[in-house]
């Protein structure tokens, strides 16, 4: 672990997440990051603009998604942050044009709706799983 | 390796178009297996995520008066990853193991290809709220026994009377420690999402 990406206030103690979430995302609460699937990949643009003023959190995410694609569960995981609080973190660096967001998951439609199950999609997957 | 200069290349090239992304949710009581299940099939080790939420709650304080409260507690939940050919990444999410979050499921299950319901015969009555879920909502799911020690205590047709399964519903044995039996589950679930799109 790098220490510029531990999250602010923190010691050494990784696993003592002291922090609280409305800290991190500077008083902002899910509101449109809502609809941001679980799901969803991140990648820092490479064009991206300078990191510096960034929080060590949004720091962290862009570090983690400049290597390949990263959901924004995995993020969630690996920066130990909960996922409403990575989900404003990574629609404010998208706003901000450091990172792209790519997803087909649907949002504000109900669960029943299952459009974006395709045949042809179901069959790559299949053949993808007995392949393992 | 030294011998193989393109593949950076190839890697970079490759960055720039995303993955298409699908899911599979892992349903089940709590310490049915899911963790397990999902990590024997994941490239990656099973990952920890939590959601913080508030809970709202009716108290009487001290002076006799009802007050609200609101409390901040977090559900975890693991989730695993398979990169498939074709630039396909299949993401396996276990949903929180306590009814009382069942709420949260619409998240997970949102665009998902369908649902593996575990189960353990000593505590059928675990799965309940996910087989009520996933029925209510017209998601493929298929409802997999998890056999512990590799011996299964129950007949297929006494675990389908007690869940009240509809005979659609495929029902299967599975070891959630086991690869291909993992991999024979997950399979079961794609192709009936096939189906039902006949």
């Amino acid at each position: 672990m790098n220490d510029d990406f531990a999250p602010s206030g923190l010691d050494n103690d990784n696993d003592a997440y002291t922090v609280r979430p409305y800290a991190v995302t500077g008083g902002r609460v899910a509101g449109e990051a809502d609809g941001l699937a679980l799901e969803a990949l991140v990648a820092t643009r490479t064009d991206g603009k300078p990191q510096k003023g960034l929080t060590p959190e949004k720091k962290k995410i862009l570090h983690l998604a400049a290597e390949d694609f990263i959901s924004v569960a995995e993020l969630s995981a690996h920066c130990k942050l909960p996922l409403g609080v990575v989900r404003v973190l990574v629609t404010d660096l998208a706003e901000n044009e450091y990172l792209t967001i790519h997803t087909t998951t649907p949002v504000n439609v109900p669960v029943e709706d299952r459009s974006g199950i395709t045949r042809s999609l179901l069959e790559s997957v299949l053949d993808g799983i007995a392949a393992l | 390796m030294a011998s193989q200069p393109s593949e950076a290349a190839v890697a970079n090239s490759a960055a720039h178009v995303a993955p298409t992304v699908v899911k599979i949710v892992i349903a089940g009581g709590f310490a049915v297996g899911k963790t397990t299940f999902i990590g024997s099939i994941s490239d990656i080790d099973p990952l920890n995520t939590e959601a913080a939420m508030t809970e709202h709650s009716v108290g009487v304080d001290d002076a006799g008066g009802i007050t609200e409260r609101k409390t901040h507690t977090t559900v975890a939940m693991d989730f695993g990853r398979i990169a498939l050919p074709g630039s396909l990444w299949l993401y396996l999410f276990g949903t929180p193991g306590q009814d009382r979050f069942l709420f949260m499921w619409d998240d997970l299950v949102r665009g998902a290809i369908g649902a593996v319901v575990l189960v353990d015969t000593e505590r059928l009555d675990q799965c309940f709220p996910a087989v009520d879920y996933f029925e209510g909502r017209s998601i493929p799911f298929i409802v997999a026994v998890n056999c512990f020690d590799g011996v299964a205590r129950h007949q297929l047709d006494d675990v389908r009377e007690a869940l009240g399964l509809s005979a659609e519903v495929p029902l299967i044995y599975t070891d959630a420690r086991d690869r291909a039996a993992t991999k024979q589950a997950l399979i079961a679930v794609v192709q009936l999402a096939m189906e039902r799109l006949k």
